[in-house]
């Protein structure tokens, strides 16, 4: 072969990289699919066999009834095929660790550096001292649980807990792993509910067993081997037949050794109860003697004490005799002070009176002095009274004298008087210097009006007399000057009708006193005229007068008013002088009984100071009997307190004696207990030493167990685990090998098609069959072997990785090894590279075999051709061109047909499997959680009387709480052949009409009710179909007491989370033959009810609560395995997108390529872009839809085929798949298609119309 | 005003760069064809005949001058505006007749008939292309001139303005390719049909109404023939 012959299949290599391509991506795909699936078991198995071996995990695990010594442990140490034998300690406890009470631990021995079950330290340090640990550091290493510092004690209610431990609490002074314990799957305890929270180590010093626990071995040789292999279980078996050779006689040797030591013991019990009998007798006998001495004693006490008592009595009565005497004496003085009392106040009452007598004595002189003034007042006036009268009567005389009157017109004194009345009410006080006003007055007391007032008529008839008067007088002057007067005063006096005059009076004596002013002599002449003296004369007079009238109508008013009488008696005694007469007799009168009243106050006084006299003598005497008294008192006083004393002293020797007899009877009671508890406790352990003596007579010769790895839960899990992931990456790498098989084969051959000219020239050229063929093998090998080393570098590492990362969530193994597996990739690359190449030779060798000529030729089309579709003329009529092409297309090529969806359907299956495995852990949380469990907590009762009443009961039936309702739940392993046992809950509600609102059992598939009845026992699905019953059948339970009973199952419940059994308190007691015990509390939150935290927090704080157990802890316990399991949806989805992917690329690819010519003829028919895409992709759509529906069948098959080989005993995964989730894996497998068509579309643009004026090929 | 002829090549350039240098696969190309001629583009292979034909059938745009077809500027045709005047306005038969395999003789034809707007009727065209027996024939049922002849038939069901035929006797013997020109040309002069032929043949010149020759991307000559021979009196 030449050089141009290589360049042109390098060449080749360079113009067809789309389809090397696609060899290369579903080689590598199907070949990392298939070896790194496959490898992904062998690689867990093999880094947690390297854990094993690192930790020297052992192979063999001796237990012993009776417990293992080190006799034991060298017999089995001379076994043959042993390598290392380790005796070792452990003990299942009840612990508080930090805060938390009643943790159900696991406590081992530490082991040493190059023991068996090596520990391997995380964090902290190993244990130096009996009292510190470290502990497993479980799933969450980094933040453990009970971290470095933590404090875990044993607590009181452990078992037999001194035999076990020789120190009970523990600091926590390290965090460590240990193979022994590689899945965070705890195994079974024998205390507490029974699960396992909590291991840690100790070191040996710490344990006070008598003997070991258990004693583990490792194997000869087991170390080199797989421990998961049949070679390995071949050695162990080998071990375990000579272990059990030995077994019985080494249980006999154990048997006899305790036998004997038992013997031994009992007998030192019986010789130490002997003594110790003796002793106590003695110690007795002593005590009962010193009583007896007491007793005595208190008889001589008793004695002494009442001879005091009547002493006592005796000077008790004397003093009161003494007491009476005093009392009597005290009383005497009493009524003698009362006496002088009552005497003194007499005396200050005399007194008193005598005091007032004083002073109205006293009054009556000043009385009697003012009567004597009065009576010199009453003098004065009478006399200026008289002299007053006097006058008035000369000036009467004088008067008449002057006018010659006659008798009967004459002025009297009285009418002077009243005439001075008169005037002086004219006139004002005291009397006006000019004498002018007087005289006015006067004239006008005399009756002329006043100036400008109007006469009256008496007036009238007086001015009338006047004038007439007046004019007589003037006339007799016989001066001319008055004539006009005269006339004028005449005229009006002549006047007759009195009203007529009236009527000129006003005007007469307005002219008067004109003329009275302008004329004094006129005033002279009228006063003349009338009084006959001229005005200074009568002036005088009335001056004197009028000052004299004043002095005594003033005297006169005064004197009225201080006698109390009327003015004018006044007047007339003073007129009669019998005013001053009466006044003088009245003084007299006084005076004489106020010297009677003097002598009268002076007797009194005499009387009164001697009556002082006797009082003051009185109290002298008193006083005198009052000392006495003081003295008799104090005499008492001192009686009374000896008495008091004797008092004391006898009552305290009293007390003493009462104690004395307490002290007697207490020793006496003391007696009594100390000798019943000598004989009870001698009774005791006689009982204990018969009950030893009982127990060794049946001491049964103990019993081995010997355990290998198998009975290791982490070991065993982990075992089951890898099988079942072996069984689905057997069936998951099969799609993408037959689609990869197809999509090589397809690809091949048409390169080959395609290649028919080339090789047709090169044949024709005189190149060999072999040396053309080189090329398309070389192809195909270059492509197959490129993708066949991606495949596996990408598939050994990625796969373990992905999956195990879905397993870290139960197991802990330090670091995952990804090594290459040469068995798997010489399987998975052969097969595939061997089929590519081998499908290419054929190929080749069948186009080769026609001669040249005919390869020259373009290869006649193969035909077009009916389809059954066409039978059906009225449809096919109506489809259009484009459909019709692409309905024949879809079966001319079966190949591509079977290809395409295979790989769609595939694709669509895996999503619908990876949707409907979330969908399967999801139905756990709703369908448990939300249908069948309706109860939110799980409080575990200590005792079943504290579900009935106390503090749990009365908060858990509080109003903090829905409801709540008690229950008996047992943890039990139901024995199933072939297995370790099925672990199940019995569970018995108290209650059973109120359970249907705690728990919704019904049938999975009907939905119909399967509840509880009187006699009822429900199963749970899962567990019905693990021990394979059915409703109607009879199964065999077994209670946590290892009791067995037959029931009859009267339905089978969905159920998701750990297998249940539930049964009627009825069924159970009848089947069992106890009532079942009430131990736990089921509880309905309200929605507005507590926090959890704060419920677990009080719960906890009860007593009788061990435990508490939230729904939504479980719940979230699921969520975390559908997060891990994302993980695993994830990758799945992927593979399934690289599968469609390379599928409808590779069958997109062949379409266009197949036919360019057709698409560029189409093209230049006037097809748009649009119609020419549609054209070519509707096949692919078409394929992709056909793939996807399969796909979804598949899907479903698939889906219930790997639910059902992960699924664990306790949980049961749903078996529907959400109809969304076809949806999605439907939407998603579109999708794909979808985006591969709109690549090959961009393709389809660039195809140019020129391709279609070429030759045919 | 003159009447404008049906179709105008004025000034055509198409180059195509190879490398360095550019080649002119057309060298202003200028020529004009009137409405129901039989015209016949001839020229030996490599000529540019096929370029030609490219840019009048809209399968390819020229880089210079002006090509009108029935008065539109078919030159100025952006990509979407070439594929419906394709669609619309031209009738193309292929050297290798080009049938979808898949679909029968009259399917393929419905399937051009289909996306026109005023397409001729289906079974008349097939009849009158004497194929009324295998109109339910699949391509590879039938003969190499009937494939041809369907061809056309695809074409013509289009109603184009034009027929474009590529060698349409090229795969054909010699009495097929007579055949098939015969219903060519009986096209042309009974339904009034512009044809335009492209051929290496000069035998064929004598036949059509307007010959134009081309070499090396130039038109060398250009002749109006007023007497064209039929088809069956030409022998080559």
């Amino acid at each position: 072969m030449g050089k141009s012959y290589f360049k042109s299949i390098a060449r080749t290599f360079r113009s067809t990289k789309s389809r090397f391509l696609s060899v290369f991506g579903i080689v590598a795909l199907g070949v990392g699919f298939l070896a790194g699936l496959s490898g992904t078991p062998v690689d867990m198995k093999n880094s947690v066999e390297r854990y094993l071996d690192d930790g020297n995990f052992y192979d063999v695990r001796v237990l012993s009834t009776l417990g293992l010594t080190d006799a034991d442990a060298e017999a089995l140490f001379k076994v043959p095929g042993v390598r290392q034998v380790e005796p070792a300690w452990s003990a299942d406890l009840l612990v508080k660790a930090g805060d938390t009470d009643a943790v159900v631990s696991r406590v081992h021995s530490v082991s040493g550096e190059q023991s068996i079950n090596r520990l391997i330290l995380q964090d902290g340090r190993m244990p130096q001292s009996p009292g510190e640990c470290v502990v497993e550091a479980g799933a969450n290493a980094t933040n453990p649980t009970w971290p470095i510092g933590t404090t875990i004690k044993a607590t009181a209610d452990n078992e037999d807990l001194d035999e076990k431990l020789a120190v009970t609490e523990f600091t926590v002074v390290g965090i460590v792993r240990n193979s022994n314990y590689f899945s965070f799957e705890r195994e079974p305890a024998s205390v507490g509910d029974g699960t396992i929270r909590l291991i840690f180590y100790i070191p040996p010093e710490a344990f006070a067993y008598e003997a070991y626990t258990e004693i583990y071995l490792t194997a000869e040789g087991a170390l080199e081997l797989d421990s998961l292999e049949q070679d390995y279980q071949t050695t162990v078996d080998a071990l375990t037949a000579g272990i059990e050779a030995i077994a019985d006689e080494r249980c006999q040797a154990r048997y006899n050794s305790l036998k004997e030591e038992g013997q031994q013991e009992i007998d030192d019990a019986w010789s130490e109860y002997n003594d110790a009998k003796a002793e106590a007798e003695q110690e007795l006998a002593d005590a009962w003697a010193e009583l007896e001495d007491g007793r005595r004693k208190l008889a001589d006490g008793e004695n002494e004490v009442n001879k005091g008592e009547a002493d006592y009595w005796k000077g008790l009565r004397e003093l009161k005799d003494n007491l009476q005497k005093f009392n009597d004496g005290i009383a005497a003085l009493g009524d003698a002070e009362n006496q002088l009392n009552s005497a003194r106040s007499q005396l200050e009452e005399g007194q008193a009176q005598y005091d007032a007598g004083a002073a109205e004595l006293e009054a009556a002189r000043g009385q009697l002095e003012q009567g004597r003034q009065q009576l010199a007042q009453l003098e004065q006036l009478a006399e200026g009274y008289s002299r007053y009268w006097a006058e008035l009567e000369t000036m009467a005389g004088t008067i008449n004298d002057r006018m010659g009157l006659t008798e009967e017109d004459a002025v009297t004194a009285e009418k002077l008087n009243a005439l001075l009345a008169d005037i002086s009410a004219h006139l004002p006080d005291p009397l006006p210097e000019d004498d002018t006003e007087l005289l006015t007055a006067f004239l006008q007391a005399m009756g002329l009006p006043g100036p400008g007032e109007a006469p009256t008529l008496e007036q009238t008839i007086q001015l009338q007399a006047l004038a007439g008067a007046v004019a007589d007088w003037l006339e007799e002057q016989n001066d001319p000057a008055y004539v006009f007067i005269i006339d004028r005063l005449r005229e009006f006096a002549e006047i007759e009708d009195p009203e007529q005059a009236q009527a000129k009076a006003g005007a007469v004596s307005a002219f008067i006193w004109e003329q009275i002013t302008k004329h004094p002599e006129v005033l002279d002449a009228i006063l003349q005229a009338m009084v006959g003296m001229n005005s200074e004369e009568l002036s005088q007079t009335l001056r004197m007068l009028l000052t004299a009238w004043r002095q005594m109508d003033k005297g006169i008013e005064q004197t009225a008013q201080a006698m109390g009488k009327p003015r004018s008696e006044v007047e007339a005694g003073l007129k009669d002088g019998s005013l001053v007469a009466n006044a003088e007799r009245e003084l007299a009168d006084g005076e004489a009984r106020f010297a009677a009243g003097e002598q009268q106050l002076a007797d009194a006084k005499a009387q009164l100071e001697d009556g002082w006299k006797q009082y003051n003598d009185g109290w002298a005497l008193l006083a005198e009997k009052k000392v006495h008294l003081a003295d008799a008192q104090r005499q008492l006083e001192e009686g009374r307190q000896k008495l008091a004393d004797a008092r004391v002293e006898l009552d305290d020797a009293r007390v003493t004696l009462a104690e004395n007899l307490q002290k007697l009877r207490d020793g006496e009671l003391d007696y009594e207990d100390a000798l019943r508890e000598v004989n009870e406790q001698l009774a005791d352990a006689r009982a204990e030493i018969e009950d030893g003596e009982a127990k060794l007579a049946e001491l049964e010769p103990p019993e081995w167990y010997i355990w290998d790895r198998s009975h290791n839960v982490s070991w065993a899990s982990f075992k089951t685990n890898v099988d079942k992931l072996q069984a689905i990456t057997t069936i998951f790498p099969v799609f993408f090998f037959l689609v990869a098989a197809l999509v090589v084969s397809t690809t091949m051959t048409r390169m080959i098609e395609e290649e028919r000219l080339q090789i047709g020239t090169l044949k024709a050229l005189g190149y060999r069959s072999g040396e053309i063929m080189v090329k398309y093998l070389l192809y195909a090998l270059a492509a197959a072997l490129l993708g066949t080393a991606v495949g596996l570098t990408v598939g050994f590492y990625a796969f373990p990785t992905v999956i195990w990362s879905a397993y870290t969530i139960m197991y802990y193994v330090p670091v995952l090894y990804t090594p290459w597996q040469l068995d798997k990739a010489l399987f998975a690359g052969g097969t595939l590279t061997g089929l590519t190449v081998g499908v290419t030779a054929l190929a080749c060798r069948a186009s080769l075999a026609e001669a040249p000529a005919a390869l020259m030729l373009p290869r006649a089309p193969r035909a077009g051709q009916r389809i059954l579709l066409e039978r059906i003329t009225p449809l096919w009529r109506r489809l259009p061109f484009t459909w019709k092409v692409t309905c024949r297309n879809l079966f001319r090529y079966k190949k591509r047909f079977w290809m395409t969806v295979i790989g769609v359907s595939g694709c669509t299956a895996l999503l619908v499997t990876g949707f409907g495995i979330s969908d399967s852990l999801d139905a756990i949380c709703t369908n448990q959680f939300g249908n069948i469990y309706h109860y939110d907590l799980t409080t575990a009762i200590a005792h079943p009387e504290d579900t009935a009443s106390g503090p749990a009961y009365d908060y858990l039936y509080g109003a903090d709480f829905d409801r709540s309702l008690a229950a008996s739940m047992e943890k039990t392993t139901q024995p199933k052949a072939g297995t370790a046992g099925l672990e199940c809950y019995l569970m018995v509600p108290q209650d059973l009409d109120a359970f249907a609102d705690f728990a919704d059992l019904h049938e999975r598939l009907s939905g119909s009710a399967t509840p509880l009845g009187e006699q009822g026992v429900v199963v749970t699905e899962k567990f019905a179909k693990e021990m394979g019953v059915s409703a109607g059948d009879t199964l065999t339970l077994e209670n946590s007491e290892g009791t067995s009973a037959e029931f009859t199952v009267s339905g089978v419940c969905e159920h998701y989370v750990f297998n249940y059994v539930y049964l009627s308190a009825a069924a159970y007691e009848e089947g069992f033959g106890t009532p079942a015990s009430w131990n736990v509390i089921l509880t309905r939150f309200r929605e507005d009810g507590p926090a959890q935290g704060d419920i677990s927090r009080t719960l906890l704080a009860m007593e009788e609560v061990s435990a508490v157990n939230f729904t939504t802890d479980q719940m979230t316990t699921v969520l975390n395995m559908l997060d891990s399991i994302d993980a695993v949806v994830v990758l799945i989805i992927v593979c399934a997108a690289a599968l469609a992917f390379v599928v409808l690329y590779n069958l997109s690819n062949i379409n266009i390529a197949e036919r360019v010519k057709e698409i560029a003829t189409l093209k230049v028919l006037g097809f748009h872009d649009k119609e020419t895409y549609r054209y070519v992709s509707r096949e692919s759509s078409a394929l992709t839809l056909i793939g996807a529906l399969a796909g979804l069948v598949l899907g479903i098959w698939l889906h219930r085929f790997i639910i059902t080989t992960v699924e664990v005993d306790a949980v049961m995964f749903g078996r529907q798949i959400q109809s969304l989730s076809f949806v999605y894996a439907l939407v998603l497998t579109l999708l794909f298609g979808t985006v591969v068509n709109r690549v090959m579309g961009l393709r389809l643009k660039k195809i140019s119309m020129v391709e279609s004026m070429k030759a045919p090929e | 005003m003159e009447q404008q002829p049906f179709v105008v090549f004025d000034g055509v350039c198409k180059y195509y760069q190879m490398g360095e240098t550019r080649i002119a696969a057309a060298d202003h190309v200028s020529f004009t064809i009137e409405k129901g001629e039989f015209c016949i583009i001839l020229g030996p292979s490599g000529a540019g005949k096929t370029t030609v034909l490219n840019m009048l059938g809209g399968m390819d745009s020229c880089d210079e001058g002006t090509i009108l077809l029935d008065g539109e500027r078919v030159s100025d045709f952006d990509r979407r505006w070439l594929t419906d005047y394709r669609r619309y306005d031209v009738g193309f038969v292929f050297q290798f007749y080009n049938l979808v395999q898949n679909l029968t003789a009259r399917e393929n034809v419905e399937l051009a008939a289909e996306i026109c707007r005023d397409p001729l009727d289906t079974d008349t065209v097939l009849d009158s292309m004497g194929l009324s027996e295998r109109k339910n024939n699949f391509p590879a049922q039938l003969s190499g001139g009937e494939q041809q002849r369907v061809s056309i038939a695809r074409a013509l069901a289009k109603n184009p303005k034009i027929l474009l035929c590529d060698e349409p006797t090229g795969a054909l013997d010699y009495k097929t390719g007579k055949q098939v020109l015969s219903i060519l040309q009986k096209t042309c002069r009974e339904m009034g049909r512009t044809v335009i032929v492209i051929t290496h043949n000069s035998a064929l010149a004598a036949m059509a109404d307007r010959v134009i020759r081309i070499n090396s991307g130039r038109v060398v000559d250009e002749t109006r023939n007023p007497d064209p021979t039929p088809v069956e009196q030409i022998e080559w």
